[in-house]
């Protein structure tokens, strides 16, 4: 009768371990590394539009044959479909120069890179626009003329400073594994290191 | 864990438990009305030879099992089971797709306690596994479609199960069992892949305690015959 219980002991033994699984892990970094070549030539964003304000923005941009050039230009449409033009901010960007992969706190993969501004003007494209921008002295300004592009490289317009000539320019870059899209890092929304902490959620096609 | 604990702690007082019931049988004896006399005659009986068959349902999977008993202590059975399991979620703009396939075949070696008063077949039983267990998993971007990051997973293809449990042939052939097993040997693997997201230590750590199986509750029905 005792031997038949002496049986369980190992079992019982077995169960209470509660061996299971060797666990082994690894990690692939299948992230796109950023490369100048890549990044060359003209970018698009689709048309996006802003119901509250009836208007649109598409944003174009274009890096230089070697990657260190970058000009970003962003045109307001009076409309929702991206047809009548509003006004055109353009960024230029010099020395750009790519850095490493970082990690953003919501785990997202970028890549840095830093650049010099290089101007940052403001062109109203029509008459209606001019004069409403000289009515509200936008960036402190009242000496806006259609067609005419005004610096506005370290000024203060409505919510937004822009840097200043000459100033280092921190930003992001995402790449999508495909290698179809780029987005860049939300500048208005920097972190500690210079960094933005977030993206804008628009995507640029070659 | 704590499951484990408590598991640990009934199946280590089990015996005792049995030991003190017999205890108090012996100093005085027992009462057998006639009516029941007959029915444990049935349930007492000598099993060696006889077979059976039927339907589980556990933690690994639905399957059907069946069993041989070599002597009236002995049996040996085998099972086979399947689950799939197929799921999609997520957050934030992100979907979430996970998908298991757990196929296994089980044999192994029971040993009953036929002198037993209070049960029919108290049991232990060991034996090997053969597993088909594999999963994967994305998480993909809603608006774009992009593939931000995946998860590959895979078993080793056999290991060893030991476990207990209790069985019960009922006077008419319905047999019903109940048993808790855990593996034993194995291993598995689990490869992420990083596109657009980095997996965090704490998603890591969760998804790799939710897809471990080290035990498997086994509840049965079939008929012996």
């Amino acid at each position: 009768m005792m031997k038949s219980y002496l049986i369980f002991l190992p079992l019982i033994f077995l169960l209470s371990a509660g061996c299971g699984d060797n666990l082994s892990t690894s990690t692939k970094d299948e992230s796109v590394s950023v490369t100048t070549d890549f990044l060359a030539g003209t970018w698009t964003a689709e048309c996006i539009d802003n119901t509250t304000a009836s208007t649109s923005t598409k944003t174009v941009l274009v890096f230089s044959a070697t990657a260190d050039n970058l000009s970003s230009t962003s045109t307001n449409y009076s409309d929702l479909n991206c047809v009548t033009q509003n006004f055109v901010i353009r960024k230029t960007l010099n020395t750009l120069s790519l850095g490493s992969k970082s990690t953003t706190a919501q785990y997202q993969i970028m890549t840095k890179y830093t650049a010099v501004v290089s101007n940052i003007t403001l062109e109203p494209k029509t008459s209606d626009t001019a004069t409403s921008l000289n009515t509200d002295s936008y960036c402190g300004s009242t000496g806006w003329s259609s067609g005419a592009q005004t610096s506005i490289a370290g000024l203060t317009c409505g919510s937004i400073t822009y840097e200043a000539q000459n100033a280092e320019y921190s930003d992001l870059i995402q790449v999508n594994s495909e290698k179809t899209f780029i987005r860049l890092g939300n500048t208005t929304n920097l972190g500690s290191n210079g960094y933005p902490k977030t993206l804008y959620t628009e995507e640029y096609y070659k | 864990m704590k499951l484990r604990l408590k598991t640990a702690t009934i199946l280590l007082a089990l015996p005792f438990t049995v030991f003190a019931q017999q205890g108090g049988s012996e100093g005085e004896p027992e009462v057998v009305k006639p009516e029941e006399a007959s029915e444990m005659q049935t349930d007492e009986k000598d099993r060696s030879g006889g077979s059976e068959g039927g339907l589980f349902y556990s933690t690994w999977g639905i399957g059907v099992q069946g069993g041989y008993n070599f002597t009236n202590e002995i049996l040996f059975g085998g099972d086979v089971s399947s689950q799939s399991t197929s799921s999609s979620g997520g957050s934030t703009g992100t979907t979430i797709e996970v998908e298991t396939n757990i196929q296994t075949v089980n044999a192994y070696a029971r040993y009953y306690l036929r002198d037993l008063e209070f049960t029919d077949g108290l049991f232990g039983q060991a034996g090997l596994a053969f597993r088909n267990w594999n999963g994967t998993g994305t998480i993909t971007e809603e608006k774009t479609k992009a593939k931000l990051a995946s998860i590959k997973m895979n078993w080793s293809p056999m290991v060893l199960v030991t476990g207990v449990g209790w069985h019960k042939v009922w006077s008419f052939g319905m047999s019903t069992a109940i048993s808790f097993n855990a593996s034993i040997g194995g291993s598995r693997t689990v490869e992420y892949t990083e596109n657009m997201l980095r997996f965090s230590d704490a998603t890591k750590s969760n998804l790799e305690e939710n897809t471990d199986f080290p035990t498997n509750f086994v509840i049965y029905i079939g008929y012996s015959f």
